[in-house]
């Protein structure tokens, strides 16, 4: 097992790896993002595009039935085509506004749709120019006592704020008032961000997709799911486990063999939202099948410390088999056999 | 300003008016009438939650009676809200279902005006 390297000074910038010769097929790029997934102890929040592994840059969020509808129909041309780099977000819970919360059956069913979410997404199929790629993924949050909105309190915070902010008269210009709510409500979610940021969770999500040969839905072919499951538990003021399980399979097409893939993380985290303590243990297990068989299993452990340097700008170091993920983009420096990691995200998911 | 619907109320009989939020957001309410020819005045206010609707009787109003309601929604930021605003003479009036839906801001905010001639 290697430990860090004792380089005097060594900058890693850990970036998008060089651009090949030949472009990657649309699958590859797919496999190649399931390869190259991190432990960021994290469900992604639109599971469809993380399947496809791309991140539109113009997401459509429809808040009606009739935008979801119109959304909907632009996702076809006039040909019957699906049309390609669509992308759709959304909270299903507004497809059901007569759905009030007097019915406490119906209130259960409100719940789990409102932390709920679904994601659509289309990509061209490289290697096929006819053809589109498709996915769609559902995120859910079973448990969330990171949440403020699942917190009474919190919610009467919030409700005095915005309870001051009522206009006297229709007629009169309310903007001061309303513009005072948005430093009020910073204010108090960093409070909440400061005694919960070691809360304990769990949530899953689901991403599946299919080719669609001539980009039409009477000929398909499934390319396989991805499904995470990530939890944390608090321990005390001070402490928190993070778990992540998270399962790919992608089906055999084209050129590509049909591959499963498990990857795992598990974290303990002992400290402060602004230092802290991590001791980490994360691995996978590969799979493939067809022409190309055979079965890679590797697993990496770290521990160390790390600071908040800044708001959003963390320093860490620490010593391990290798360098630890992180759900941010890193800036590696090794000093004095340490490794010394600059992130845009902590190591705990507050 | 916002611009009024008309519902056709009874000018004879109060008017129960329901407000409830479909999503996990915190919602604080004001709401006003106008007259023909008055001024506006306050006639209620409220606030509700997921799993709290609100409710109110407005008395008999004149015809042509104009109500206003204001509307201060907070939740987590970036984050969808659906709420519902019914108003009721034995039984749903026509165009009086007011569904407000949209995305609270990166504070977590959003704030609503609109009105309805009765």
């Amino acid at each position: 097992m290697s430990r860090f390297l004792p380089i005097t000074i060594t900058l890693v910038l850990l970036g998008p790896a060089p651009a090949r010769a030949d472009t990657p097929t649309a699958l590859q790029t797919q496999q190649a993002a399931a390869q190259d997934q991190k432990v960021t102890y994290v469900a992604p929040e639109t599971p469809a595009f993380t399947f496809l592994g791309i991140t539109p840059t113009t997401v459509t969020r429809p808040t009606t039935p009739r935008d979801l509808g119109t959304t909907l129909l632009d996702g076809i041309d006039a040909s019957g085509r699906v049309v390609r780099g669509f992308a759709l977000e959304m909270t299903p819970s507004f497809l059901f506004p007569n759905l009030t919360p007097r019915d406490p059956v119906k209130n259960r069913v409100l719940y789990g749709l409102a932390s709920t979410g679904v994601s659509l997404g289309t990509i061209q199929a490289a290697g096929d120019t006819s053809a589109t790629d498709m996915a769609v993924g559902f995120r859910i949050n079973l448990y969330d006592a990171g949440d403020p909105m699942w917190n009474k309190a919190f919610q009467d915070s919030l409700k005095g704020i915005l309870d001051a902010a009522r206009p006297a008269t229709p007629d009169e210009d309310n903007s001061i008032r309303e513009k005072a709510v948005g430093g009020a409500l910073r204010d108090l979610r960093a409070r909440w961000v400061k005694t919960h940021w070691n809360a304990s969770r769990l949530a899953g999500g689901l991403g599946t997709g299919m080719r669609l040969i001539g980009s039409r839905f009477s000929s398909e072919h499934f390319l396989g799911a991805s499904a995470w499951l990530v939890g944390s538990y608090g321990v005390g003021a001070h402490g928190q486990l993070l778990a992540q399980v998270q399962f790919d399979d992608r089906a055999a097409i084209a050129e590509a063999p049909d591959s499963t893939r498990w990857t795992y993380g598990v974290r303990a985290v002992v400290g402060s939202p602004t230092v802290n303590g991590f001791a980490e243990v994360v691995g996978y297990s590969t799979a493939k099948s067809g022409y190309v068989r055979g079965s890679t299993r590797q697993s990496k452990w770290t521990a160390g410390l790390e600071f908040l340097l800044a708001d959003g700008f963390w320093l860490s170091t620490g010593v391990g088999s290798s360098g630890a993920s992180s759900g941010g983009s890193d800036h590696a420096v090794i000093l004095a056999n340490l490794r010394w990691v600059f992130s845009n995200a902590p190591r705990y998911t507050p | 300003m916002p611009t009024s619907t008309q519902i056709g109320a009874d000018p004879a009989k109060s008017i129960a008016i329901d407000m409830s939020v479909t999503t996990m957001h915190v919602v604080s309410s004001r709401v006003w009438v106008k007259p023909p020819g008055g001024v506006w005045a306050l006639v209620h206010d409220g606030d509700f939650r997921f799993h709290e609707p609100d409710d109110f009787t407005l008395p008999a109003q004149p015809a042509g009676t104009v109500l206003h309601y204001w509307l201060g929604i907070g939740g987590n930021p970036s984050t969808q809200f659906s709420v519902v605003i019914s108003l009721r003479q034995d039984g749903p009036l026509p165009g009086g279902t007011h569904l407000n839906q949209g995305m609270t801001d990166a504070d977590g905010k959003f704030f609503v005006q609109d009105e309805v001639a009765l």
